[in-house]
C-alpha cells in the first residue's frame, strides 16, 4: 500500500487518541477544580486540555502533508469557503449586535470554521464518488458520517449529564464541529478500487 | 488538458488503485486525472510519464 493511502486511518488514529485525551481533560478538569485547592495544581489542571488541542491540531497538519498534491487542493478549496463563510457570517452578526442579538465571545467564530470546514470537505468527497458514478455509495458516506457526528455528542452529552455537568448548546455544537474534522479522512478518501 | 492516462492504464491491465500505488497518490486523484477533473502538478506528470515510459507531452495535450 502506498504512503498515501495509509494517511486517513493514521489520521484517525491520531485526531481522535488526541480528542479522546482532550475529553477527559476537560470533564476531569470541571471535577477536580472542586476538590483541589493548591493553586499551582489547580492552574495546571485549568490548562491540561491545551496540549491535546496542540496535538490534534498537529495531527491535522501530518494529515495534510501525508496527501497528495489533489486532496491538499481539496483541503485547501474547503478550507477557503469555510473562512468566506465565516467572515460572512462573522461580520453579518457584529451588525446584528446592533439590533438585538446577543454578544458572542470570539471563540463561537472557531466553531463556525471547523464546522463549515468539515461540510466543505463533506461535499468534495461527495462530488468525488458522484463524479465516479457512485451515487448510492456517496449518499451512505454522508449518512454515515452524521450518524458519527450525532452519536458522538449524544455520548458526550450523556456523560456530561451523568456526571451533572453543565451541557450548553454551544459545547455540543463544538464537540459536532470537532467530529466532523475527526472523520475528514474517511469522507474524502475512497479505498474502493475500481477498473472503470 | 486531454490525457490518454485511462487507455495506458488499460493497455497494462491496472486498476485505477494499482496506478495509484505505482504512482503514491489515492485512488481517487487518478480518477480525477483521467476524467479531466484534475490536472497533475509538473512533478507527478514527469512521474507518470517515467512510469508508462512516455514522454508528457504523449500522455498529455492540451484540450
Amino acid at each position: 500500500m502506498a504512503p498515501v493511502a495509509r494517511a486517513p486511518r493514521r489520521y484517525f488514529i491520531e485526531f481522535n487518541g488526541a480528542l479522546l485525551f482532550y475529553v477527559a481533560a476537560v470533564v476531569g478538569r470541571v471535577y477536580a477544580v472542586h476538590h483541589v485547592n493548591d493553586p499551582t495544581l489547580k492552574t495546571l489542571i485549568l490548562l491540561s486540555p491545551i496540549p491535546f488541542v496542540c496535538l490534534a491540531a498537529l495531527a491535522v497538519v501530518r494529515f495534510y502533508r501525508r496527501m497528495d498534491e489533489y486532496h491538499r487542493l481539496q483541503m485547501l478549496e474547503a478550507l477557503a469557503i469555510s473562512a468566506g463563510a465565516t467572515a460572512v457570517v462573522t461580520i453579518s452578526w457584529t451588525f446584528l449586535e446592533d439590533v438585538g442579538l446577543p454578544h458572542l465571545p470570539m471563540f463561537y467564530a472557531f466553531m463556525l470554521l471547523i464546522g463549515c470546514w468539515g461540510i466543505a470537505a463533506l461535499y468534495f468527497g461527495w462530488k468525488d464518488k458522484v463524479s465516479e458514478g457512485k451515487a448510492f455509495s456517496a449518499l451512505k458516506s454522508v449518512a454515515a458520517t452524521l450518524i458519527y457526528v450525532a452519536v458522538g455528542t449524544a455520548v458526550y452529552a450523556l456523560i456530561t449529564g451523568w456526571m451533572g455537568l453543565p451541557t450548553p448548546w454551544y459545547s455540543l455544537a463544538l464537540v459536532a464541529s470537532v467530529l466532523f474534522v475527526a472523520r475528514m479522512g474517511s469522507f474524502i478518501f475512497s479505498k474502493k478500487s475500481s477498473v472503470c | 488538458m486531454l490525457n490518454s492516462l485511462r487507455e495506458l492504464r488499460g493497455e497494462r491491465g491496472w486498476s485505477q488503485a494499482d496506478l495509484a500505488d505505482r504512482l503514491n497518490v489515492s485512488r481517487q486523484t487518478v480518477n480525477a486525472l483521467e476524467t479531466g477533473r484534475y490536472d497533475p502538478s509538473l512533478p507527478l506528470a514527469f512521474a507518470i510519464a517515467k512510469l508508462f515510459k512516455l514522454r508528457i507531452e504523449d500522455i498529455f495535450q492540451p484540450s
